[in-house]
């Protein structure tokens, strides 16, 4: 082949080193930036009753912070409530609360609207709402299991190929399952309800967890007497321990698909830039209903 | 268009009587045309009137003592194209026989290109004429034709990477020729052989195309000393893995589900054994391995990224060969041999075997006399086969077989430790895990010349792969979960290719290509919370769709220098009746035959199947690829790409690359809420919408620069390559946050890989650096109170997905091997070291809101492995 050829490609392969040489350019961007900027947190539960809802303000502390500076509230808030056609200035009541000035000029009562307006350093958030019905837990039924059995406590269950990592770190010890019916009057099927079981002492193992149900967030369904049921556990010290008497917070609480979504965040344990319903923040405001029963269970 | 030039020679000299006088001597040997007759006028004096533009493409070879020049020049052009006319006493013309069409002849010049030691033929061989400047390439079967070759002698040039090229004078008449590359150096007679120095995209089937004989990628390291194919590509530009040793192949920046994988044609949906730590494509058992990286011909459609297309080897047909491997993963073999002088045969098979060292089933008993039987019992294997039977010279058929299985089968007390005084024994406690997938291949197909223009292609095949994962857990005395879950899709397809040797300089293919896929899931679990109170669920779910797709493209040669590709490919999907037409445009310029190539590629793709799994669930989707089609819900993803670059080739043996691409698509599946965890035991059941529900419709985009090196020279062999790219994705629609880094996003990526080889030894060292993933890293975190019961959570802040990255990779590892002979068998003996600095590169990173300052807490990688491997070779 000639010399001809050669020459010939020259321009072609002088288009090509701008466009490779563009590409490099472009290409080097890397846009990834975990960002340090701290975000407003709100949360307001709105139940019907005389009083109004506190409103919590809080901020995300940074990653370099401990865990107290990520519950510690901000107080200097402006904070405002707005149900039916009243508004209600707030102020801080400590830890990051907001509390009316005032008292409620009448009950909140079920379908009423509400809107809770939060402003602090420039940053406006606002979330709204509306009362759902009553909820009334009619029935609490524990069944403690007989005889204390074995269970593995372990933390993780993560398996690496990559790493060769075998080792669960599990050990064994002994807990008494308890399994709770509650029954309560469902409504319409567009309301999810949150349950919990929560046991004077506390009990925390993540895999066993998966295991008991001390939790759930469920669609209510329909119309009608609604049952759910739910296992903890409590710690004892070996097989022939019988179940020690404490006492067990029974609770469910009935909000909108919102509601639910904020709940599941919770247990999930990460949230996005725009988790929850809140414009503006993280966080979630909205109406709920809520019914606790306390009771003494072992022995 | 040709511009003839005519030129007149006026030699007058006063010798010229002198030289009238004298015999006249020509003695020529492979001498160019114009050249020769020049030397003949100059010596001669005889004026000789010819056409520069048509005589400057022929060689002559001619020896001739005689007094007669009209003689002499007949020498001169014997077996050319030209006819000698006296004009005058010293005055000729040559006149070219294509001016008189009843002279001329043509011929399609067609053949098979084999193997000469072991008669299988070779796919993507490269024939070419270089006088007339037309070439061609081999398809499945080995097949070439060059029509509108005019009779006479040609000097012909077939050549094939890893082979040596044969350069060689033949007679185009018509007959078929059978051209035999041998890939030592030796001469044959009447073969002049040389080493290749013709550059790899010239001699591709197609421009883009990345052609690697398995020869050539054998000799590469795999990691973990593996033989494996798709382990040894990493070492190519723009291509790595998904992890570290294990995870999927990725092709500029794409999602392992983004490639296409072809065993003798057909699809194969999964293919990776252990943990996707090696592939099932074994290097030894495949005769050509081609890649497309993003720009694939029309004659491939189904996915957005890349092509792997694979063809098991014949086996041989001249002698029987038997070859066995064992190296610390698993043990290997093939045979080849011929069945009949028709005929041949191979077969394959590997299988791990540590489950038969450390065995599967462990009966224990304790103090108490309690019994329990443990299991810990992992394998995998393969089989290939085929059988190749040619009962002409026209046609010939061939049936193919693959399968390949994982199982895994564990029943452990949950204080397993690698203490195994402590786990050996019997436990109330435990788990079991049955997990099995695998892919079964079966293919027949039929090849036929139907003229020497037209060539036939027919497949018929089923491809089908399942998974089943068993689970079951006890982890108190009263609770327990069981569950199983089983996905498979299966194909059954029907495609017919046709290639059309039009003419010297249009080469079209086209095709028909139906496939019927069925897709089924299977999940039964049941949770016991307490002896009282459980739960179950139980959902099947069975899908059926079918697909139809026509293409047709033309590798154009308009001149030497330029291959064009033009295609189209329309489909139809039946599920959700998607009609698709996805254009394709490919074109290489060559600048210099041995130096210098340019190429570029406009392309257009369609995927109308997603790979989803369920993002929740921990007890099953962990090891299966669930795959499903388009439909109302799902529309097929599509994708643009744009691409140019160019291989150069300053000296021989030295092999220099740069490409630069463009890609972009859409209707991508991402998942909502990257870094959403496996919190739940079962997710949300195998009903698509729901699964949908954690995915996002999305789009992605990836533009990068790939520079390749590869260097042999005498004993060394240097492979290098540098990738800066970058790969980001986005939901769709409006409100949704910038792009983003996508799952495997790599800015930077480099490797090398260095050997040194003597006649027995051969050294290498590679190294592999590359920028760490992304992660989705939290830069915070804050407090949320529980409504009911006032509870505060600490909830981690993650304001945006892969918002960070890993810390970079690097890695080297060294391999030596030794060849010998001994018991009349040919032996290779090797050492793979992994990891040889012992770097503790992290993989993963997670993050607990629960710690009292958030730092990540790093998963580290594999440590420094020594893995042996030793080869046996019977011929």
């Amino acid at each position: 082949m000639s010399s001809h050829g050669y020459a010939g490609a020259r321009p072609l392969a002088a288009a090509l080193i701008p466009v490779m040489v563009l590409s490099l350019v472009w290409s080097a961007c890397d846009a990834t930036d975990a960002g340090s900027r701290s975000s407003l947190i709100v949360e307001a539960f709105v139940q019907a009753g005389p009083i109004l809802p506190e409103v919590r303000v809080r901020q995300t502390s940074g990653r370099e912070s401990g865990r107290e500076a990520a519950v510690v509230g901000l107080a200097d808030a402006v904070v405002a409530v707005r149900v039916g056609d009243t508004s209600y200035a707030y102020r801080h009541i400590g830890a990051g609360r907001y509390a009316s000035i005032l008292p409620a000029k009448s009950p909140v009562v079920e379908g009423d609207p509400f809107q809770v307006d939060v402003e602090r350093d420039g940053v406006r958030a606002t979330g709204s709402g509306t009362v759902p019905p009553d909820i009334v837990i009619s029935g609490v039924e524990p069944i403690p299991a007989r005889t204390a059995v074995e269970a593995i406590l372990v933390d993780s269950l993560g398996l690496s190929i990559d790493s060769l990592d075998v080792g669960l770190g599990a050990r064994l010890g002994f807990i008494v399952p308890v399994e709770v019916q509650i029954t309560w009057d469902a409504l319409e099927d567009t309301y999810w309800v949150a349950t919990s079981l929560d046991p004077e002492e506390s009990f925390s193992s993540s895999v066993l967890d998966f295991f008991l149900l001390p939790s759930e967030v469920i669609p209510e369904g329909g119309r009608g007497t609604a049952s759910w049921k739910g296992v903890y556990a409590v710690p004892v010290e070996d097989s022939t321990s019988s179940l020690p008497r404490h006492s067990l917070l029974v609770s469910i609480t009935r909000g909108d698909a919102a509601f639910a979504a904020w709940m599941n965040t919770q247990s999930s344990g990460m949230a996005s830039a725009n988790a929850g319903n809140v414009e503006g923040a993280i966080g979630f405001v909205g109406g709920v209903a809520i019914d606790t029963v306390q009771l003494r269970v072992g022995n | 268009m040709y511009r003839v030039a005519t030129i007149f020679f006026v030699l007058c000299s006063a010798g010229s009587a002198v030289a009238l006088a004298q015999p006249f001597r020509v003695q020529e040997q492979e001498t160019v045309l114009t050249i020769a007759l020049s030397r003949f006028t100059i010596q001669s004096g005889i004026d000789v009137v010819f056409s520069r533009t048509q005589a400057e493409k022929w060689k002559t070879t001619c020896t001739y003592n005689g007094p007669s020049a009209r003689d002499a020049l007949v020498c001169l052009v014997t077996d050319l194209p030209f006819r000698v006319q006296e004009i005058s006493r010293n005055q000729y013309v040559l006149i070219p026989l294509l001016t008189d069409s009843r002279r001329v002849r043509s011929h399609v010049l067609s053949g098979f290109v084999v193997d000469a030691t072991t008669g299988e033929t070779l796919v993507g061989a490269h024939v070419r004429l270089p006088d007339m400047g037309a070439g061609a390439v081999t398809n499945e079967a080995g097949y070439f034709a060059l029509p509108g070759v005019t009779s006479g002698r040609r000097r012909l040039l077939a050549s094939y990477i890893g082979f040596e090229t044969v350069d060689s004078l033949i007679t185009v008449d018509g007959r078929a020729l059978s051209l035999a590359l041998t890939p030592q150096s030796v001469t044959v007679e009447g073969v002049t052989v040389e080493s290749s120095p013709s550059l790899r995209a010239d001699l591709a089937t197609t421009p883009g195309l990345v052609s690697m004989p398995p020869a050539h990628l054998r000799e590469l390291p795999g990691a973990l000393g593996s033989n494996d194919v798709l382990e040894t590509l990493r070492w190519l530009p723009g291509i790595e893995r998904a992890g570290e040793a294990t995870g999927g192949l990725m092709i500029r920046g794409s999602g392992p589900d983004q490639n296409l994988y072809l065993i003798d044609g057909v699809p194969i949906y999964h293919p990776w054994h252990a943990f996707s730590l090696v592939s099932t494509f074994q290097t030894g058992t495949f005769k050509d391995i081609n890649l497309y990286r993003g720009a694939f011909p029309a004659e491939y459609g189904g996915r957005l990224s890349g092509v792997l297309d694979a063809e098991l080897r014949d086996g041989g047909r001249s002698e029987p060969h038997v070859q066995a491997g064992i190296n610390a993963l698993h043990g290997r073999f093939l045979i080849e041999t011929p069945v009949t002088p028709r005929s041949s045969f191979m077969l394959s098979g590997r299988r791990s075997y540590i489950d038969q060292l450390i065995g599967n089933r462990h009966p224990v008993s304790d103090d108490a006399g309690r019994r329990d039987t443990l299991r810990t019992g992992y394998y995998f294997y393969d089989w290939s086969a085929k059988f190749s039977y040619r009962p002409d010279e026209k046609s010939s058929l061939s049936i193919s077989w693959y399968s390949g299985r994982d199982v895994l089968d564990l029943r452990l007390p949950f204080d397993v430790s690698l203490d195994f005084s402590s786990f050996l024994r019997p436990a109330d406690l435990f788990f079991e895990v049955g997990q099995s997938w695998g892919n079964r291949l079966a293919s027949a197909r039929y090849q036929r010349l139907l003229s020497q223009r037209l060539f036939l292609t027919t497949i018929l095949y089923e491809s089908r792969y399942d998974a089943e994962e068993n689970t079951f857990i006890q982890p108190t005395q009263t609770a327990s979960v069981a569950s199983s879950y089983s996905v498979s899709v299966q194909d059954l397809g029907l495609r017919s290719d046709m290639d059309w040797y039009l003419s010297l300089r249009h080469h079209v293919r086209f095709g028909i290509q139906w496939v019927d896929r069925r897709f089924d899931s299977d999940v039964e679990a049941l949770l016991t919370y307490s002896p009282g109170f459980d739960e179950d669920i139980d959902e099947h779910l069975a899908v059926d769709s079918a697909e139809l797709a026509a293409y047709i493209q033309d590798l154009w040669r308009p001149t030497p220098r330029w291959r064009i590709l033009p295609g189209i490919r329309v489909s139809y999907f039946g599920g959700g009746r998607y009609l698709r037409a996805a254009p394709r445009m490919n074109a290489q310029f060559v600048v210099h035959p041995d130096r210098l190539s340019l190429r570029a590629a406009a392309t257009t793709q369609v995927q109308y199947l997603q790979r989803i799994q369920d993002r929740q669930a921990r007890l099953y989707d962990l090891v299966s690829s669930r795959w499903v089609p388009a439909d109302d819900m799902v529309p097929p993803s599509r994708s643009g790409q744009l691409t140019t670059g160019l291989e150069y080739q300053p000296v021989r043996g030295l092999t220099l690359t740069a490409d630069v691409y463009l890609r972009r698509s859409r209707n991508v599946l991402l998942p909502d809420n990257g870094f959403q965890a496996r919190d739940q035991l079962l997710g949300s059941g195998i009903e698509v919408s729901g699964l949908l529900a954690q995915y996002v419709s999305g789009e992605e985009r990836s533009q990068g620069l790939e520079l390749g090196l590869d260097y042999q020279h005498a004993r060394w062999r240097i492979v290098t390559s540098f990738t800066r790219s970058r790969t980001q994705d986005k939901p769709e629609g409006p409100g949704e946050p910038p792009w983003r880094a996508a799952r495997f996003d790599t800015p930077r990526n480099a490797s090398v890989v260095a050997q040194w080889a003597s006649g027995t030894w051969l050294w290498g060292v590679s190294a592999l650096w590359r920028s760490g993933y992304p992660v989705t890293e939290p830069t915070g975190r804050f407090a949320s109170t529980h409504p009911a019961t006032g509870e505060t959570t600490l909830i981690l802040h993650v304001p945006e997905e892969n918002n960070g990255r890993l810390p970079n990779y690097f890695r080297t590892d060294v391999h030596a091997s030794y060849r010998f002979r001994a018991w009349n068998a040919d032996w290779k003996a090797g050492i793979d070291i992994f990891n040889t600095t012992i770097r503790r590169n992290t993989v993963a990173q997670s993050f607990d809101a629960s710690d009292p300052v958030i730092a990540p807490r790093s998963r580290k990688g594999l440590p420094l492995i020594p893995l042996f491997e030793i080869e046996m070779s019977l011929r």
